[in-house]
């Protein structure tokens, strides 16, 4: 499978540092269809590593280390962003700087010390170290009170000493703080993300002009350069003024809603509703407890009344199945409406 | 910073694991944590799988599923990255709307940076394909091919993800027996097609060696869905490096020139000859006048004793 196809149009680049071969030739349309694809695939992947092997071992020099060659790699080229912000530089503490000016340094102690009690080296720290606290026996010194426990005294002294040191480690992480240092890790982890100052100005811009006023009234921030105010304001009529004037305007709005309405007299509602009024008043004989019964009721099979059917039948008819399909759910919902009514927090009035 | 910290870590063992923690010049290689959704299909759950494998040391697979939408809510991508010391992350799902979604993203200071969804196609797993593995730890060879992603602006933004994402430990030397990894990512159709090869070095007749391959697995196409990537202002932040203290040249010294002497040119200004502060010479305060006069015998010198002797004569 000879592919040259790629090769030849535009070269590659390279970034070493990361092992990075970039081809910008399209793949061959053709030859990415059906079976082909994959020993496509395998070829233009096999002519990049040779060409970025081939940059490895020209551009890099070879070392032997211990058997192994090795070739040392350059930085990467490529941008990559890092995984947390760069480490803040820690201002000295009280000690260092006292240190500093007095100029002293400070002295590597080797870790074995001779002890005199045991007369052998023993180590400076760990395991195995000459402690004081472990003594047996101690010396009571002519100056102290004969009844004191000097064991305990050793004890208390060495627990001052220890919370003189945190508290003097508390002041120099609270003087880094206010001198501008980042706050302290309380937990693990690194802080928030700040924002440049070009996403502050933004953020301010946007706050100021997020009021009524569009921030006219908003006081300035030093070193702000405020531009003209953007945003549209709401204007408002004045309270006090003329009377017909104001009339005017409300009657403008409603002969605006009113217009709006292209029949402002719903005819089939109207016709609808003449006609239940004449029923009722007409069927007054044949409605029992106020309520129309469907003249369909007593027999089985369909009604013929004189003069055809009315209207009204024939729309029942014709809505018949869909009124069922209503009534039965109109049903359910009374139901759920009953249930609901029974249920009530106060007094029904 | 450990010492920054008002809790002190009471062991040694977390005194190192915060160290790791801690913001550093040079950084640890980035980790990967994998999450699966409320629903998995058999090939993206086994695709995470696979990603988790080629990632290895430098990876993390939550046990439990994890019914999130990162694209809505992030937060418990970020809480878990800050809880588990990662930045890159990988989310997997699969929903009737979003079939074999796989979401790749990463962190900056635990905070979402960017994040791009592919929509995993042509799955093939890792166990699939007969080939012998390379060893954990490989720092793999990358190709792009394709004239898209060095001209699309989202595609760039996919490369650079990819990149941080497959770019395996940051080495200072690499063996050279030990290139034995290459991932190849090619744009075709509005796909990534992304394979993985062992390479085999082979002698050639020169010195650079003969390439060979196998296609070692997993095989998948990522057709790109949704994204959220930085704004500049985000990436040019991730972006700034530490100030590496440099050997700052001082000019116009010779700090050595040969001979163990240190040579520098003194540059004094402009003087005035006569405005010079030297040595306090009386016979200069006096004016030039008194030095010769007329009958071309010097006047004597003048010692201020003998003012005051003048003074109390007179």
């Amino acid at each position: 499978h000879a592919m040259s196809v790629l090769a030849t149009s535009v070269p590659p680049t390279f970034d070493l540092g990361l092992l990075l071969i970039n081809n910008p030739n399209p793949l061959d349309p053709a030859s990415t269809r059906g079976p082909e694809l994959e020993p496509y695939l395998a070829a233009v992947a096999r002519e990049n590593a040779q060409s970025l092997l081939s940059e490895i071992w020209q551009r890099l020099p070879a070392e032997r280390v211990e058997d192994a060659v090795v070739a040392p790699l350059p930085p990467p080229s490529t941008p990559l962003p890092r995984e947390k912000p760069p480490p803040k530089p820690k201002p000295p503490s009280r000690w260092e700087e006292f240190a500093r000016l007095k100029s002293i340094r400070r002295n590597k102690k080797e870790q074995a010390v001779w002890d005199e009690a045991t007369g052998e080296w023993r180590p400076r720290w760990g395991y195995g170290r000459a402690d004081p606290s472990k003594e047996w026996l101690l010396e009571v010194p002519a100056s102290a009170d004969p009844n004191e426990d000097q064991f305990g005294r050793l004890k208390k002294e060495k627990k001052e000493r220890v919370a003189k040191n945190e508290l003097q480690r508390l002041k120099n992480i609270s003087r880094n703080m206010r001198l501008g240092g980042t706050l302290p890790a309380l937990s693990a982890g690194g802080g928030g993300a700040t924002s440049s100052s070009k996403e502050l100005k933004r953020a301010l811009v946007v706050a100021k002009r997020s009021d009524a006023s569009v921030g006219q009234f908003s006081a300035k921030v030093g070193g702000e350069k405020v531009g003209h105010l953007q945003g549209r304001r709401r204007h408002f009529l004045p309270n006090t003024g003329s009377l017909t004037a104001e009339r005017g305007i409300q009657e403008q709005v409603l002969k605006e809603l009113a217009a709006r309405r292209t029949d402002p007299l719903n005819t089939e509602r109207a016709v609808n509703r003449l006609q239940q009024q004449r029923e009722q008043s007409g069927d007054a004989a044949n409605a029992v407890n106020g309520r129309r019964r469907p003249q369909k009721k007593k027999t089985a099979g369909k009604v013929s009344t004189e003069g055809g059917k009315s209207r009204r039948q024939n729309a029942r008819d014709s809505k018949s199945r869909k009124y069922k399909k209503a009534a039965a759910s109109g049903r359910a919902n009374q139901k759920m409406k009953s249930l609901m009514k029974s249920k009530t927090l106060g007094k029904r009035k | 910073m450990a010492s920054n910290s008002v809790i002190k870590p009471k062991t040694q063992a977390g005194k190192r694991a915060l160290a790791r923690r801690e913001e550093k010049v040079i950084e640890n290689t980035k980790s990967c944590l994998l999450i699966r959704g409320g629903n998995t299909s058999e090939a993206i759950g086994s695709c995470l799988k696979d990603l988790y494998s080629l990632k290895k040391p430098h990876a993390l697979m939550l046990k439990r599923r994890n019914p999130i939408l990162p694209f809505e809510e992030i937060s418990f991508v970020e809480k878990m990255s800050r809880k588990y010391d990662c930045s890159l992350f990988a989310f997997a799902s699969h929903s009737k709307k979003r079939p074999n979604n796989l979401v790749l993203g990463r962190l900056f200071n635990y905070q979402l940076l960017d994040m791009i969804e592919f929509g995993v196609e042509g799955y093939q797993p890792l166990c699939t394909f007969p080939v012998a593995k390379v060893p954990v730890g490989t720092k793999p060879c990358l190709s792009f091919q394709g004239e898209e992603f060095d001209s699309d602006p989202t595609l760039m933004a996919i490369k650079n993800l990819l990149l941080d994402m497959f770019q395996g430990p940051r080495v200072e030397k690499i063996r050279l027996q030990g290139i034995e990894h290459l991932i190849q990512f090619s744009y075709c159709d509005g796909q990534i097609l992304v394979r993985s090869y062992r390479i085999l070095l082979k002698s050639s007749g020169s010195k650079i060696p003969r390439v060979e391959l196998f296609e070692m697995g997993p095989r998948f196409g990522l057709r790109l869905r949704r994204h959220k990537l930085a704004t500049p202002e985000q990436f040019k932040q991730a972006r700034r490096q530490p100030k590496v203290a440099t050997i700052k040249k001082i000019k116009n010294i010779v700090p050595d020139d040969g001979l163990g002497n240190r040579l520098g040119r003194v540059h004094v200004g402009r003087q005035e000859l006569d405005k010079l502060q030297t040595r306090k010479v009386k016979a200069l305060k006096r004016p030039r006048e008194d030095f010769n006069a007329a009958d071309g015998k010097k006047i004597k010198k003048r010692r201020l004793s003998d003012n005051k002797k003048q003074k109390n004569k007179g």
